[in-house]
């Protein structure tokens, strides 16, 4: 099963290397990621946000469904951690009282 | 030669750390281990989209603050959008590390162990 | 990790020097969200980093700065409180959920002497909802991961 698994991550980081050949350059300009959305959301923060950090403008105002979301997230956590702890607290103390 | 590594170079640092990161998930049976792993992977994905926003010849993306008022060019500042999905990403791998740091309190508290053959063979018998 | 670690210089730099700084500088990035880096998320990072390095330098028991954890939670929900206020103040008022425009600021500006628009207002509302809410649970996890390990 080793041998197996160690066969199967060196296929992956030759197939990642490969695959890296097709990436756009380190700080290429011209890459897509950097031609669509984000020249418009940085003018539309110059006109209608009128704040200067535009990675607040954009997590505050444009997404701000997302990080709405993103709080939900980090507030159930918190409540699963609470819950999951104390139950097993619970149980354990049911189990041996003396402790 | 060189031009071509230095364009390639993170992408293959971040194989690499997929990688390191995919072994620990796998082939370790400690599940803190495995826990340290799920970090290591989460990291990678967080650094290939940071090195996806660099701009050459681009500064910091606040606006004003290097070029002066009512300049907006957005060829002179780093992509924001990848900063952005990251920090929620982050934030995000944070509250998983720590559900999952607790589910593993949880399990010690259980069967006394975290390796995962143990847990297995506890669980069938 | 639980126990104190006596060292006069530890407690002393922890305690007397960093931590207070630290807390300084998370109300300085989610203040200053807007216009330089910064925002809801790191000043959260920040000052939960702080609240944590109280419990890692003096142990958990001694630590002045322990929150119960009852407190905790509330103050995530308040966190949470904060930011629907956000979103459903400019719904009151006639607009679209997390649309700043309408929030009124005329007041605040003639308070502070600034001159802050109303989009710049929810966004700042908005992060200190995330800020409460991020600072609390981070230090409640580590509160809750750390204290069950003691016993």
């Amino acid at each position: 099963m080793k041998v197996l698994m160690f066969e199967f991550l060196a296929v992956l980081i030759a197939l990642l290397i490969w695959a890296s050949a097709d990436l756009p350059d380190r700080a290429d300009p011209e890459a897509p990621a950097n031609q669509h959305l984000s020249p418009d959301l940085t003018r539309l923060t110059e006109s209608d946000v009128v704040i200067p950090n535009l990675v607040s403008a954009i997590l505050a105002d444009f997404r701000s469904y997302d990080t709405l979301g993103e709080t939900f997230v980090i507030f159930t956590a918190g409540l699963a951690v609470v819950l999951v702890l104390q139950r097993s607290r619970r149980v354990r103390e049911e189990e041996n009282p003396d402790e | 030669m060189i031009e071509e590594i230095s364009a390639r170079f993170p992408y293959w640092a971040i194989a690499v750390l997929l990688v390191v990161g995919l072994y620990g998930m796998m082939g370790k049976r400690s599940l803190v281990k495995q826990v340290i792993g799920l970090s290591i992977f989460q990291s990678a994905i967080i650094l290939f989209f940071i090195s996806g926003s660099l701009l050459e010849g681009a500064t910091i993306p606040i606006l004003y603050s290097v070029h002066g008022e009512g300049h907006a060019n957005p060829d002179d500042f780093v992509n924001p959008l990848p900063h952005v999905l990251m920090l929620t990403a982050i934030v995000v791998g944070v509250a998983i590390i720590g559900v999952a740091l607790s589910f593993l309190v949880s399990i010690y508290r259980e069967f006394g162990t975290l390796d995962e053959r143990e847990l297995l063979d506890d669980v069938r018998e | 990790m639980n126990d104190r670690y006596d060292s006069v210089i530890l407690h002393f730099i922890a305690r007397v020097f960093l931590v207070p700084l630290i807390l300084v500088f998370g109300v300085y990035v989610l203040l200053h969200g807007e216009l330089s880096p910064g925002g809801g998320f790191q000043a959260g990072a920040i000052v939960a980093a702080a609240l944590l390095l109280v419990r890692l330098a003096l142990g958990n028991r001694q630590a002045a700065l322990r929150i119960p954890q009852g407190l905790l939670i509330w103050l995530a929900c308040i966190g949470l409180g904060i930011y629907m206020f956000g979103g459903i103040l400019p719904l009151i008022l006639g607009y679209n959920f997390l649309d700043y425009a309408p929030i009124p600021v005329d007041w605040y500006n003639q308070f502070a002497g600034e001159a802050r628009t109303a989009r710049s207002m929810g966004i700042l509302i908005i992060e200190i909802g995330v800020f409460f809410g991020v600072a609390a649970v981070l230090v409640l996890i580590y509160d809750l991961v750390a204290g069950s390990s003691r016993q």
